[in-house]
């Protein structure tokens, strides 16, 4: 069962995109805690939020002391290492559930990528962003593509629906991925 | 994908910085109350969607709403 833990930021980014359903045909469950919701208010995340909750896709974990503990750990390690920016509750709450229930963790957020880059073992699960979700949707062909061209197309209709621009690195390692997925499929 | 380097967490901070400032619709920052406009000041500097909702008094989401309506992407 793949499991993914999203962050305030990225599911409303998300919600955003004309495709959102079609996260959950990448993941079985997606979990989320109470923070998450404390940042929404409006109809349209609501209401995907909503579905996904009432349709069984996502669940609202609660917070124990052990998720308290780890988001202590983290936020402590990001204090003490001027390299790691700094850390909230919207993400280390994602992480923390991620950690316990050992699930994928999906956020743009920078501290946690920093932390997943200098403290690997406080963070061993993979560390997902929006691209990493577009690229499994070509993989999984979720949704289709015959070329690189279609599956550039998918990056820039994600851009346009979330205002989201992608870095040239990002964009070029989405090209690799998906050209080699391509060969891999038609040999 | 795989993880990213060192340098290309580096590079991609520096360029989202960059291209918050480029894309900021700058007369529309300019006349906002003070508040916005630090939370939006702020959010191109660092990326940092969630501090600059507490600057601007905002939930996360009504700060994302500004700052599309601001111009300024998320990178």
């Amino acid at each position: 069962m793949r499991l993914a833990s999203l962050d305030t930021c990225f599911l409303i980014d998300w919600a955003l995109y004309r495709r959102r359903n079609y996260i959950i045909k990448i993941f079985d469950k997606i979990l989320i805690s109470e923070h998450v919701l404390r940042e929404i208010y409006s109809g349209k995340t609501l209401d995907f939020v909503t579905e996904l909750l009432s349709k069984g896709f996502m669940t609202l974990i609660p917070l124990t002391s052990q998720e308290e503990e780890i988001a202590r750990r983290l936020i402590t390690i990001a204090l003490s290492d001027p390299r790691i920016p700094e850390l909230h509750e919207t993400e280390v709450y994602a992480v923390a559930i991620a950690l316990t229930y050992n699930t994928i963790i999906v956020t743009e957020n920078k501290a946690v990528l920093w932390l997943k880059i200098y403290y690997p073992n406080e963070i061993p699960q993979p560390v997902w962003r929006s691209i990493d979700v577009l690229l499994e949707l070509v993989k999984k062909s979720v949704i289709k593509v015959n070329n690189i061209e279609d599956a550039l197309k998918i990056v820039e209709e994600y851009s346009i629906d979330v205002k989201h621009s992608f870095s040239h690195i990002d964009i070029r390692r989405f090209q690799e991925e998906v050209m080699l997925w391509l060969t891999q499929q038609n040999s | 994908m795989n993880e990213l380097s060192i340098e290309e967490l580096k590079a991609i901070e520096e360029w989202g910085r960059r291209v918050r400032r480029e894309k900021a619709n700058w007369e529309f920052i300019r006349k906002l109350p003070s508040k916005l406009r630090r939370a939006l000041e702020y959010y191109i500097e660092t990326g940092d969607p969630y501090v600059a909702s507490r600057i601007a008094g905002l939930k996360v989401e009504e700060f994302n709403e500004l700052r599309i309506k601001a111009g300024v992407p998320s990178t």
